[in-house]
């Protein structure tokens, strides 16, 4: 049942949608154009009652469509990567919640997954929003480029597509499903962009409030935190701290030749505020160099479940082990892909081997890893009565 | 038939003879990266000596992601081959990333790892395996005669070597050689990540592995560039920082906090004195009645912030689920029949 749906589109929606009749119709069109089995995914990140019914009433009887209930609103990101967790399709595509793009050029985008790419991103081009959003925008994107190392034009669209693997592999919790290309381009999936066209804006114009700055600002502050020093954090809380500490030992040692050496004839550092700087520089410095410490503890103890690289294939030998007077071991076919597959997956059915063919496979080592293992199919679980769970590892 | 777990939680009891078990399979784990050159020739000596090894073998190279033909050359020899298995990673991820995928497929009750450059010698396998069978849980290889730079490799090595001797109290010469052996048993428990494959030797240790050293043979490069050099002191100076405080505390972070937290306390004590006593004549002064009091109080501050952080930790390593594996040391079962 799972395997028979091609494409899932994933919509947040934070109101009653009133074009999703529209959406649903076009995009729905568009997809049956290629053939494709879709479904559409909708979270309904908190609407409540009375919208929610409204939004009911709007989709059109016999659309293959899901709806994932929030009680509360949780915001688009976590909507959206409730609604990937959700669905069921081959490919994924996030589609903004109102009709912004032309709903054609979603052929540029599935044409792009089926060919070369994992991810794609959608890139606005001409845009029609005014001037100031475009700045804004313009210069959001460059910074995040130059920050993060992954240069997009568009970070913001509300087109994305993406296959299956990327969910189970780089989906992380948190406010981060916006920055996905980012961090699927880190781990070594082909990320690209495609031009959209733009059609009209119904966002906020003008500037936003303060407010929304300051957490896209953490946001990005967690994705940079995320994306480098992940493993190994005394390195970025190592060289804060350690500036800190330096800082503090040059104003206090300032103050010893002075002492010593009569330098500024102000006499005892006892009776000197500078005093009082120097020091609190440098408990500050050793409490930011031991927060290092205490990331790094938490970091080790969670490796079991964390996973430095991403396996592109596994390839068994190419000729079967033949242990003289035991049947042949099953080899599963050579060459195949094992996309969005990690070893763990793989473990279990891979074939026997050769020195283990005599014993029972796999029994006692495999187990040791049991944390990982169960891992795996969690985030592909479709489960189908529609229930938003942010919970991880209950296949 | 799996070898039961077989060590001891001292690491100076000396190796077992009696209970010690034939060895059952052998996997040989080998990360490279661009080595097109090299590998084949590697592979196939390879090949050439696990055929004279009595135990079952695999060989699971990792292709880190290499560019420049490294792949066909594998995929060439994994047709023609019943033991090769081949991991690609999607990107190149670094030497522990690969080694930890090559752990994490690998199905042997024992692990050997090696470069993929040719520069360790397949000859050493059996050497290191009969070091196995003798009890040890892991054996490091020891390049003696190396045959790298003095100026660039060697003596920053040696540096290295004895730092990290020091750190995890286990008395390497060559922690950096990639020819290890490893019961499979310890590897599993310990977490590899992020540039710390030098130090699994004193992770598992730390784990109650019975670490030992045997020489191996070590080639000049026959081909290719080294992907190392100088210049990452600053990464090797905090993983030691951090694999100091592994390798004696990561099971009870309360100690090595609350033992900050005790120095810094009298510290503080110190600075308060300090602050209204006279060193010369011990009587009573009348400083600044700020400086020093601040002074002390932001001492004090310090030692109670880092009985707090170990108290953090502690909560942190107690509510993970995943903890029983984690840190608790491994003890040797010996039965008696």
């Amino acid at each position: 049942m799972n395997d028979a749906v091609d494409v899932s589109a994933v919509l947040a929606l934070g109101d009653d949608c009133p074009e999703l009749e529209e959406i649903i119709r076009q995009y729905g069109a568009e997809f049956a154009d290629r053939g494709l089995v879709h479904e559409f995914v909708l979270v309904l990140d908190g609407l409540g009652d009375q919208r929610t019914a409204r939004l009911k009433q709007r989709i059109p009887p016999g659309a293959p469509v899901r709806l994932l209930h929030f009680n509360q609103p949780f915001g688009e990101e976590r909507a959206l990567a409730c609604g990937y967790r959700e669905s069921r399709g081959r490919l994924v595509v996030s589609l903004p919640g109102y009709l912004q793009l032309d709903p054609g050029d979603i052929h540029l985008v599935l044409d792009a997954l089926e060919s070369r790419l994992d991810l794609v991103a959608g890139w606005r081009v001409p845009r029609v929003d005014p001037i100031a959003n475009r700045l804004q925008s313009w210069l959001y994107n460059r910074a995040m480029g130059a920050f993060t190392g992954v240069h997009l034009h568009d970070l913001n669209c509300g087109l994305t597509g993406m296959r299956r693997c990327i969910i189970d592999e780089v989906l992380v919790e948190g406010n981060v499903s916006r920055f996905l290309p980012v961090l699927a381009h880190r781990q070594g999936f082909r990320v690209g962009e495609v031009r959209v066209r733009h059609l009209r804006e119904r966002g906020r114009q003008g500037f936003f409030g303060m407010g929304v700055y300051v957490r896209r600002l953490l946001d990005v502050v967690a994705l940079l935190f995320l994306t480098r020093f992940t493993r190994k954090p005394l390195r970025f809380f190592g060289m804060a701290g350690g500036l800190c500490v330096l800082a503090g030992l040059g104003i206090c040692g300032y103050l010893y030749l002075d002492y010593v050496y009569g330098l500024s004839q102000l006499g005892d550092p006892r009776n000197r505020s500078s005093l009082v700087i120097g020091v609190a520089l440098v408990v500050l410095g050793v409490i930011i160099f031991s927060n290092g410490l205490v990331a790094e503890i938490i970091i080790f103890t969670n490796a079991r479940n964390v996973r430095d690289y991403t396996l592109e294939r596994e390839l068994p030998p190419g000729l079967p082990p033949a242990p003289p007077g035991l049947p042949p071991a099953p080899v599963p076919p050579a060459g195949r892909r094992t996309e969005g597959r990690t070893s763990a997956g793989l473990a279990p059915e891979g074939h026997a081997e050769p020195s283990e063919a005599g014993s029972a496979p796999g029994s006692k080592p495999h187990d040791a890893r049991k944390g990982e293992e169960s891992r795996a199919p969690d985030a592909t679980a479709g489960t189908g009565d529609g229930s938003p769970r942010g919970k991880r590892g209950t296949p | 038939m799996l070898l039961p777990v077989v060590t001891s939680v001292h690491k100076d009891h000396g190796p077992q003879q009696a209970g010690a078990k034939r060895l059952v399979s052998l996997s040989v784990i080998i990360p490279v990266f661009n080595e097109r050159g090299s590998i084949g020739s590697l592979l196939a000596d390879l090949e050439a000596t696990l055929d004279t090894v009595p135990v079952g073998a695999e060989v699971v190279v990792v292709d880190d992601g290499s560019d420049d033909g490294t792949q066909e050359v594998l995929e060439q020899h994994r047709l023609g081959s019943r033991r090769l298995r081949v991991l690609r990673l999607r990107r190149n991820f670094g030497q522990t990333a690969a080694m930890a995928a090559g752990f994490h497929a690998a199905r042997g009750d024992v692990f050997i790892t090696m470069d993929g450059d040719g520069q360790n010698d397949p000859g050493d396998i059996p050497g290191l395996l009969a070091d196995l069978e003798r009890g040890y849980d892991v054996v490091s290889g020891w390049r003696r005669q190396r045959a790298d730079s003095f100026v660039k490799r060697r003596l920053p090595s040696q540096a290295a070597n004895r730092l990290l001797s020091e750190i995890t109290g286990v008395r390497l010469h060559d922690f950096g050689c990639t020819l290890k052996a490893y019961r499979a048993s310890f590897i599993r428990r310990v977490n590899l990540y992020s540039d710390m494959h030098r130090f699994i030797p004193g992770l598992a240790a730390a784990v109650g592995a019975r670490v030992a050293e045997r020489e191996v043979n070590h080639h000049p490069r026959r081909q290719g560039k080294s992907k190392y050099g100088l210049g990452r002191t600053y990464k090797l100076l905090t993983d030691m920082v951090v694999l100091r405080m592994l390798v004696r505390f990561a099971g009870q972070p309360l100690h090595y906090f609350g033992l900050l937290a005790i120095t810094t306390f009298g510290l503080a004590l110190g600075l308060t004195f300090l602050a209204f006593v006279d060193t010369t004549s011990l009587r009573l002064v009348n400083y600044s009645t700020v400086v020093m009091p601040a002074v002390a109080v932001l001492a004090f501050c310090l030692s109670f912030y880092f009985l707090m952080m170990g108290l953090v930790c502690e909560l942190a390593l107690r509510s993970n689920p995943a903890r029983e594996g984690a840190h608790a040391p491994m003890a040797r079962l010996e039965v008696w029949s």
